[in-house]
C-alpha cells in the first residue's frame, strides 16, 4: 500500500506539473487538459530526463528522477507565469482538475487491488518487458543498454518504459511492485485521457449547456477503452453456461468457442472442456481465447492473428510498447483535435510566435514512435490532417497545403533531432509492404471484434446529412428521399463523398499493385500472384471488405463535409474513418517483420490495437450523438441499442476479471517477484542482493537456456535450446543487469537477424556454455574474461540446464559472494594494484 | 565679507558639547549581540578543524580529491571547485586539515553575508538567523569537514545577497555564477527558486550581466566536464551530479530520517512553522511578497521536498539543506516573537510559566531516569508510579500552556517552553558536534587515526617482506587512510607476492603468514539512539550509542 502510495503521489505531481502547459493546449477543452495532463508531464519528462542521461548530466539513480522532475517543475512555473491566464484558467480548470484526479486515481488504485491478486511477472513477454524497466532503472549510461546482449544499448521502442522508470525510481518503488504499478498507472492515465478527449468532442457538439451528456460520452470511452472487449465474449459465456445453440454458434462463426465436453471427441470443433462450474468462464485462462480469433471458428485452421482489445490488455498484464502507448496516442490525438479547433491559419511564421508549441508538438509525436514506433506512422498523418483541415478553412487548397507542410516541418525536424540518440541505436525489423494474400477475416468476426466501436461512431454520418438526421423516423425517410439523394446525386462527382472514395481506393489499388507482381503472403501455401490472392479470400471476408470499405467511405465522406463546415463533429468523424481505415488496412497489406511465417500477425496485431482505440473515443461521442439526435420521446428507444451493444462489449472484462484474478481469493500483493520468493527463496534474495551489491555495468552469467548433459565418454555434450519464453535470462530481466546473452529470438526480432548477430549469439552461448561446462578453472576464467564477466550465478537452473555434475567447482577458484539455500553467486578474482601517490 | 579664520573661531561653540559626547567610543547593543554571535559562530566550529575525524561524505570526497590529486579519475571526484581546490591542498599536505582551513575561511564569510541582508531580514532577524546558523550541527559540520560541498552554503548565502541585498556590476555575475555551477547541490533551491521568482515577478535579467553570468557558467562547466584538468567524461554539473549521487551513496551511518530528530528537529519544525506563518501574514496583509519574502520561503520550501524525499537515504546533504534554509524563515519569525515576549506582560502568567517548566523539567529527568535504565520500569513502577507520574506532569504543563493561552494577547508566551526546549536541544547538537565530533554519529562512519597506523605498520613491514595487500572490501575506505603509501595491491584472494596482508577479522587466516598482535580498526561508525528512551538518554550523555568497528587483521608474511 505504502508503495502504491508512494507511486500514485508521484504521478499526481508530474501531473500537477503539467497543468500548466496542459492548459495551453488544451483550452478548449471542458477540463482544459487535466485529464491528459499525467500523459502530458510523462511525455515531456522522459524525453527530457533521457536526454539529460545521453548527454550525461544526470547519473544514474533515484536522484536523477527527482531533479528531472524538479527541473520540470521550474520549466512548469515559468510556463505558468508567463501566461496570463492561467490562474483565470486553474480556477475554471479545477471540477475538470477534481474529476480527473478522482477518474485516475480510481482506476489506478482499482487496478493496483486487481493486479495484487495477479502480481506475478511470470509469462508471456512480461520478462521482457521487466527486462526494459529494468535496464531503464539501472543502467548506467545513456542510451539504455540491453541486459540480454551485454555491451550493446537496447534496440527498441522502450519509451514507455523510461516513463514507467521515472515514476517508479521517483517513488523509489521496488522496481517488481513498479512494473505492476506502472500498469496501473497506464490503465488509469489512458482513462483519464480518453475521458477528456471524448469529453471535449462531446462538448464542441452538443454545447456547454449538454453537462450530462459530455460527462456520459467521457464515461463510454473509458468504458469503451479499458472494459469493452469482443463480443465473442457472450457466446464463450453462453457456452461455458451450457446454453451453446450450434446453429446460432455457427452463424456467427464461432462455433469454436461451443464446449463438447472434456472427454476426447474427433467430431469436436469446439473446446474439450465441461460447462463452467462458477458463472463464468472458469477455465485456465479462457480470456486468452479472445484475443486470438483463430479459437473462434472451427478448429484447427482459421489463420492465427493476435486481435488485442486494450481491456485484454490489462487483463493480461504485459508492459508491452502497444500498451504503454495508449495515453499517448490519445494525448497525440487530443493535441491534432486542439489544433483543428484552434482559430486562424498556421504556417511555418506561428512557430517564431510560440516556440513553445513547436517543442510540444515536436516531443508529443516524437514520443509516438519513442514509446510505440507503429503509433508514428498511423496518428502523424492526423496531425497533419487537422492542420491542414484548419488552414483550408482561410486558405485556397494550393495555400493551405504550403502553409501546412511549413508548419509540420519544423516539428518534424525537432522531434527527429531531439530523439536522434534512440533512433541511431534503433534498428527495427522492415522487410517492406506486402499484399496480403490470405484467407481475411469473416464478417461475423469483424463485427464480433470491432462491431461496437463502428456502429456507435457511424451515427456522427447523420451529421453531415442534416442538422437532426435521426430525429424521426417518418422524417428522417422523408429527408432521404427528398433532399439526401437529390442533392447527393447531382453533387456526386467532386463532391466529399466522391474525395472519400480515395481512402478506399488506393489501398485496394496498392494491393492489386503487389499482388500482380507477386509481393504477397498468405499463411499457408496458397500461391502466389494476383489470381491466387483474389482466389484465396473467403466469402465472408470479401463481405467484411465491403463493409469496411462502406463504413470508411461513408465517415470520411462525412469528415470532409463536416470539415467544410467546420462543423464540431468533424474530429469524431475523422477519428471512426481513422480506425476502419486501420482495420480496413489489415486486410489489404502487411509489413513484413521476423513473424512473417504467420504472415500479418503484427500487421493485424497493432493495426486493429490502434483501431480500439480511436473507435473507442469516436464511438462513444457517436453513441451519445446518436442518441441525443432522436427526439426526447425516442431517446430511450435510441438509447436501448447502445446499452444493449456496450452492455455485450463488457461480457469480457466482467466475465473474465475473477478468473484472471483467481476469484479475488488469494491477495498477493504487488510484488511481481513474490511467487519467486515463495517458489525458491534463494532466487528472490539472489536479485535483491544484485541490485544492491553488483556495480551497475557489471556483466552476469547465467544459463542461456541450453542443455548439456555428461555423453558416454564423460565429455559434455549438447542436449537442446530453451528457446524464448522461458526461465532462462531470469538474471538479466530481473535486476536490468547486463548478461552475455537472454533470449536469442527476441534479440534478432529487436536487431534484425543478420548472419553477423547470429554469429554473435551462438558465441555468446558458446562461451556461457564454456563457464557451465569447464573442466579447468584455467578454461572458465578464460571463458568469463572473453565475456567480460564479473559474476557467475549457479542455481537450480543452471543445474538442471548443466546436468550430471557438469559445473565446475567455482567456489575453489572464485570467490563466493552471495549463497543462499542452492543459489550461489560467484566473482572473478579480483587483484588489483592501486596506486595511491 | 570674507570670514577670516578668526572671526570663524568667534562663532559661539553651540554643538561642542554634543560633539565631545560623540566622540565618545559607544558600542550598541546590537554591535555586541553581532560580535557575541560571529565569535560563537568561529567558536563552534574552529576546533571541528583539528578534532573532527574524517568521516562520511568528507571521507568519501577526500578520497576522490586524492585520487584527483594522484591524477586518477574516480567517481568520487565530483567535482565542485572546492573539491578540485582541496585536491590541490594535498598536493602540499597530506592532511586533511589545509582544505578544513579553506573550506572553514569560506564558512566565516557567512556572518558578514547575513550582516548585508539586515535590510532584508530585519536587524534581530539577521542576527537570529546567523546564531542559528551557528548553532546547526548539521551547518557546523559541512561548513566545516572537507566535504565537495563545503563551500555551498557560503556560496548560497552569498548568491542570495547578490539577488536582494546588493546590485553586483554585471561583470560580478561571471565570478557567481562561476561559483554556482561548481558548487554543490546546497545552491540549487536558490537557484531554482530565483529563475520561478524572475519567471513570476517578470523581471528580465539585465543583458549584460546575463552575458557574465552565462560566460561564468560555461567556464564553470567547462572546468567541472575535465574535472579541473583529471580528465573527461561526459558533461558534468557538479549540483546536479552530487544532488542525485548523495541519493545512492552511503555518506552517513544514519539515514536522514535518524539524523533529523537528532540535530535538526528545531531548526526543521521552526522553519516550517515559521514558512506556514510567513504565508498567513503575507495572505492577511494582502501585499506581494518581496524579492527575500519570495526566494527564501522559495528556496527552503524546495529544501524542504529534497529533505522529505531523502529521508530514507544516507547523505547528511538533505538536512543540511533544510536546516540551513529554515535558519532564513525561522530568524526573522524569532525576532519577533522575541520582540513580543519582551514587550508582553509577564505577570499575569509568570508563575505559571515557571510551574510548566518545573513540571516540564520533572518529567524530563523522570524520562532521562528511564533512558539511563534503558527501561520504563518495572511493571509496578510503570503502573503505579513512573506512568501517572510522567503522565500527569505532562498534563499538568499542557494544562498551564492552556491557561496561558486563554489570553489571545498572551499567547505567544505559550511558545516560550517550546523556544527554550528547541534551543537546549540545538545547543546539545551544536556542542556535541563542536566539541566532541568524535563521539557523534553525524560525521560517519568515520577514518579512525587508527586507520592510518595500520597503514604505517603495513609500509614498515611491507619493505622487506613484499606487497601490501588489502581485501578488495575496503576498496573505498583505504584511499584516504593509505594515501601517499608504497604500492598497495586490493585482492580478493591472497596472491603469492604478497607480504603484508590486511583481511577481515573474520576471514580465514592466509597460509605462511603470521598476525600483528592488537586491536586495528580501519572504520568506525556510531549507531543511532534506536528508541525514544535512548535518544533522550544521548541527549544527556552523549556518549552513551554504541559503536561499530570495522576490524581487520594485518599479517605478514612468515621470514
Amino acid at each position: 500500500m505504502t508503495e502504491a502510495l508512494a507511486f500514485w503521489g508521484v504521478a499526481i505531481v508530474v501531473a500537477a506539473l503539467a497543468l500548466p502547459v496542459a492548459f495551453r493546449l488544451f483550452r478548449a477543452f471542458p477540463d482544459y487538459g487535466a485529464g491528459l495532463s499525467l500523459t502530458l508531464g510523462l511525455t515531456l519528462l522522459a524525453p527530457g530526463y533521457f536526454l539529460l542521461r545521453v548527454i550525461d548530466v544526470l547519473p544514474a539513480g533515484r536522484g536523477g528522477f527527482l531533479l528531472a522532475i524538479a527541473l520540470f517543475g521550474v520549466v512548469a512555473f515559468v510556463v505558468a507565469t508567463s501566461d496570463r491566464r492561467f490562474l483565470p484558467t486553474l480556477r475554471l480548470a479545477l471540477p475538470g482538475m477534481v474529476v480527473a484526479a478522482a477518474l485516475f486515481s480510481t482506476l489506478f488504485f482499482g487496478y493496483a487491488f486487481f493486479r495484487a491478486h495477479v502480481p506475478d511477472i511470470a509469462h508471456t513477454e512480461q520478462p521482457m518487458d521487466f527486462l526494459y524497466l529494468n535496464a531503464m532503472l539501472v543502467s548506467p549510461e545513456f542510451p539504455p543498454h540491453d541486459p540480454w546482449l551485454a555491451g550493446e544499448t537496447a534496440s527498441y521502442h522502450y519509451g514507455g518504459y523510461l516513463q514507467a522508470a521515472v515514476l517508479t525510481g521517483a517513488a523509489d518503488v521496488w522496481p517488481a511492485s513498479g512494473y505492476n504499478l506502472a500498469l496501473g498507472a497506464v490503465f488509469a492515465s489512458a482513462g483519464a485521457a480518453a475521458a477528456s478527449l471524448a469529453a471535449a468532442l462531446a462538448r464542441w457538439l452538443f454545447g456547454r449547456r449538454a453537462r450530462l451528456w459530455v460527462v456520459g460520452a467521457g464515461a463510454g470511452a473509458v468504458l469503451l477503452l479499458l472494459f469493452a472487449g469482443p463480443l465473442a465474449s457472450v457466446f464463450e459465456l453462453a457456452s461455458a453456461r451450457g446454453v451453446a445453440n450450434e446453429a446460432v454458434f455457427n452463424a456467427f462463426g464461432t462455433e469454436g468457442l461451443v464446449r463438447c465436453g472434456s472427454l476426447p471427441d474427433e467430431s469436436c470443433t469446439g473446446l474439450l472442456l465441461d460447462p463452467a462450474t462458477r458463472w463464468y468462464p472458469d477455465d485456465h485462462w479462457a480470456w486468452w481465447r479472445m484475443s486470438r480469433m483463430s479459437y473462434w471458428g472451427p478448429q484447427p485452421g482459421y489463420p492465427f492473428t493476435v486481435t488485442e482489445a486494450p481491456s485484454f490488455s490489462f487483463l493480461l498484464g504485459d508492459l508491452h510498447p502497444h500498451v504503454m502507448a495508449i495515453p499517448g496516442v490519445l494525448l497525440a490525438l487530443a493535441t491534432a483535435a486542439a489544433l483543428w479547433r484552434g482559430r486562424g491559419a498556421l504556417s511555418w511564421r506561428d512557430h517564431r510566435r510560440r516556440p513553445a508549441l513547436l517543442l510540444c508538438v515536436a516531443v508529443i509525436f516524437g514520443s509516438l514512435a519513442f514509446v510505440n514506433v507503429w503509433d508514428v506512422l498511423a496518428f502523424s498523418p492526423v496531425l497533419a490532417l487537422a492542420i491542414l483541415a484548419r488552414n483550408r478553412r482561410e486558405r485556397s487548397p494550393g495555400e493551405a497545403a504550403i502553409d501546412t507542410a511549413t508548419w509540420l516541418a519544423p516539428p518534424a525536424i525537432l522531434a527527429v533531432i531531439l530523439f536522434l540518440p534512440w533512433w541511431t541505436g534503433f534498428s527495427p525489423e522492415n522487410g517492406g509492404v506486402y499484399a496480403y494474400g490470405g484467407g481475411g477475416t469473416r464478417i461475423e468476426h469483424v463485427l464480433l471484434m470491432w462491431g461496437a466501436g463502428i456502429v456507435f461512431a457511424l451515427p456522427v454520418v447523420g451529421r453531415a446529412t442534416g442538422r437532426r438526421a435521426l430525429e424521426s423516423p417518418a422524417r428522417y425517410v422523408r429527408r432521404l428521399r427528398r433532399r439526401w439523394l437529390r442533392r447527393w446525386g447531382s453533387r456526386l462527382a467532386g463532391s466529399p463523398f466522391a474525395l472519400a472514395l480515395g481512402p478506399v481506393l488506393v489501398p485496394i489499388v496498392i494491393w492489386l499493385f503487389l499482388a500482380g507482381f507477386e509481393r504477397t503472403a498468405a499463411p499457408f501455401e496458397s500461391g502466389s500472384g494476383l489470381g491466387a490472392a483474389l482466389g484465396g479470400r473467403m466469402a465472408g471476408a470479401w463481405l467484411a471488405l465491403f463493409f469496411y470499405a462502406l463504413v470508411l467511405w461513408l465517415l470520411t465522406g462525412a469528415a470532409l463535409v463536416l470539415n467544410r463546415r467546420n462543423h464540431p463533429a468533424t474530429p469524431i468523424a475523422v477519428l471512426g474513418a481513422l480506425g476502419v481505415f486501420l482495420l480496413y488496412l489489415t486486410e489489404l497489406l502487411l509489413l513484413r517483420d521476423i513473424l512473417f511465417f504467420i504472415p500479418r500477425l503484427n500487421t493485424v496485431f497493432k493495426l486493429s490495437y490502434q483501431a480500439w482505440i480511436v473507435l473507442s473515443v469516436a464511438g462513444a461521442v457517436g453513441a451519445a450523438a446518436g442518441i441525443r439526435a432522436a427526439p426526447p420521446r425516442y431517446r430511450s428507444l435510441a438509447a436501448a441499442p447502445v446499452v444493449v451493444l456496450l452492455g455485450a462489449s463488457l461480457v469480457f472484462a466482467v466475465t473474465n476479471t475473477p478468473n484472471r484474478a483467481g476469484d479475488f481469493a488469494v491477495r498477493a500483493g504487488l510484488d511481481g517477484l513474490g511467487y519467486v520468493e515463495r517458489l525458491d527463496g534463494g532466487e528472490y534474495e539472489l536479485v535483491r542482493w544484485l541490485n544492491d551489491n553488483a556495480e551497475r555495468d557489471a556483466i552476469v552469467v547465467e544459463a542461456t537456456g541450453r542443455v548439456w548433459l555428461r555423453g558416454e565418454d564423460g565429455r559434455p555434450t549438447r542436449e537442446g535450446a530453451e528457446g524464448s519464453y522461458g526461465s532462462a535470462g531470469r538474471v538479466g530481466y530481473r535486476t536490468g543487469l547486463q548478461t552475455p546473452i537472454g533470449w536469442p529470438g527476441h534479440e534478432r526480432t529487436w536487431r534484425g537477424a543478420s548472419p553477423e548477430l547470429n554469429a554473435e549469439i551462438a558465441r555468446r552461448q558458446d562461451l556461457v556454455d564454456r563457464v557451465y561446462t569447464a573442466s579447468s578453472a584455467l578454461e572458465a576464467v578464460d571463458a568469463l574474461r572473453a565475456l567480460g564477466a564479473t559474476y557467475v550465478v549457479v542455481g537450480d537452473l543452471e543445474r538442471s540446464l548443466y546436468r550430471d555434475g557438469l559445473i565446475p567447482p567455482f567456489e575453489t577458484f572464485l570467490d563466493t559472494v552471495f549463497a543462499r539455500g542452492s543459489v550461489m553467486v560467484f566473482r572473478v578474482p579480483i587483484v588489483e594494484v592501486v596506486p595511491t601517490r | 565679507m570674507t570670514a577670516t579664520p578668526a572671526a570663524t573661531d568667534d562663532r559661539p561653540r553651540r554643538h561642542r558639547p554634543y560633539r565631545r559626547e560623540r566622540d565618545r567610543p559607544t558600542i550598541s547593543v546590537g554591535t555586541i549581540a553581532w560580535a557575541a554571535v560571529v565569535v560563537l559562530f568561529i567558536l563552534l566550529r574552529v576546533g571541528v578543524i583539528w578534532r573532527a575525524p574524517v568521516g562520511g561524505a568528507e571521507l568519501a570526497h577526500l578520497s576522490g580529491a586524492w585520487q584527483a590529486r594522484i591524477g586518477v579519475e574516480d567517481e568520487r571526484y565530483v567535482p565542485t571547485f572546492y573539491q578540485a581546490v582541496s585536491a590541490l591542498t594535498l598536493g602540499w599536505s597530506e592532511s586533511e586539515v589545509p582544505a578544513r582551513s579553506l573550506a572553514f575561511a569560506a564558512t566565516l564569510t557567512i556572518p558578514l553575508a547575513l550582516f548585508l541582508l539586515r535590510r532584508q531580514l530585519g536587524e534581530g532577524g539577521a542576527l537570529l538567523a546567523l546564531l542559528l546558523l551557528a548553532l546547526d550541527p548539521a551547518g557546523i559540520i559541512l561548513g566545516v569537514t572537507a566535504t565537495a560541498s563545503a563551500w555551498d552554503s557560503a556560496i548560497a548565502v552569498w548568491l542570495v545577497v547578490a539577488l536582494v541585498a546588493s546590485r553586483p556590476p554585471p561583470w560580478g555575475w561571471a565570478p557567481i555564477a562561476f561559483l554556482v555551477a561548481t558548487s554543490g547541490p546546497l545552491t540549487l533551491p536558490v537557484v531554482l527558486a530565483a529563475v520561478a521568482i524572475a519567471a513570476w515577478r517578470r523581471a528580465r535579467p539585465d543583458p549584460e550581466a546575463l552575458i557574465w553570468g552565462l560566460l561564468g557558467t560555461a567556464l564553470g562547466l567547462f572546468l567541472t566536464t575535465l574535472q579541473f584538468g583529471v580528465g573527461a567524461d561526459g558533461l558534468r554539473i557538479a549540483p546536479f551530479r552530487l544532488f542525485v549521487t548523495s541519493f545512492d551513496e552511503a555518506w552517513s551511518t544514519l539515514t536522514v530520517a535518524q539524523l533529523a530528530p537528532l540535530y535538526g528537529l528545531p531548526l526543521l519544525a521552526g522553519g516550517a512553522v515559521a514558512g506556514a506563518w510567513m504565508v498567513l501574514r503575507l495572505r492577511a496583509e494582502r501585499r506581494v511578497p518581496t524579492a527575500t519574502e519570495a526566494l527564501l520561503p522559495g528556496a527552503a520550501a524546495l529544501a524542504f521536498g529534497w529533505f522529505l524525499l531523502a529521508l530514507p537515504t544516507t547523505s547528511p546533504l538533505a538536512l543540511a539543506a533544510a536546516t540551513f534554509y529554515a535558519s532564513f524563515l525561522l530568524g526573522p519569525a524569532l525576532a519577533r516573537a522575541i520582540s513580543f515576549l519582551i514587550s508582553a506582560d509577564w505577570r499575569p502568567h509568570g508563575y505559571l510559566l515557571a510551574i510548566t517548566f518545573g513540571l516540564i523539567a520533572i518529567g524530563f529527568f523522570v524520562l532521562s531516569d528511564w533512558g539511563r535504565e534503558g527501561r520504563i520500569g518495572g511493571a509496578d513502577e510503570r503502573v503505579l508510579v513512573a506512568i501517572p507520574v510522567f503522565f500527569g506532569l505532562m498534563a499538568l504543563s499542557v494544562l498551564a500552556l492552556a491557561l496561558i493561552s486563554s489570553l489571545r494577547e498572551e499567547l505567544p508566551l505559550a511558545l516560550l517552553p517550546t523556544l527554550v526546549g528547541g534551543g537546549l536541544l540545538l545547543l546539545a547538537g551544536a556542542s556535541g558536534v563542536a566539541l566532541s565530533a568524535a563521539g557523534e554519529p553525524l560525521p560517519g562512519p568515520t577514518s579512525p587515526p587508527g586507520a592510518r597506523a595500520i597503514r604505517d605498520i603495513a609500509v614498515d613491514a611491507a619493505a622487506s617482506r613484499g606487497h601490501i595487500v588489502i581485501h578488495e572490501r575496503y576498496r573505498e575506505q583505504l584511499t584516504w587512510p593509505f594515501r601517499a603509501s608504497p604500492e598497495v595491491v586490493l585482492a580478493s584472494q591472497v596472491p603469492t607476492n604478497a607480504g603484508v596482508v590486511i583481511w577481515p577479522i573474520e576471514a580465514p587466516p592466509p597460509e605462511g603468514f603470521v598476525a600483528l598482535e592488537g586491536r586495528w580498526v580501519l572504520e568506525r561508525s556510531l549507531a543511532g539512539p534506536t528508541s525514544v528512551l535512548e535518544a533522550i538518554h544521548w541527549f544527556g550523555q552523549r556518549n552513551s550509542l554504541s559503536e561499530e568497528l570495522e576490524l581487520v587483521v594485518i599479517y605478514v608474511r612468515r621470514p
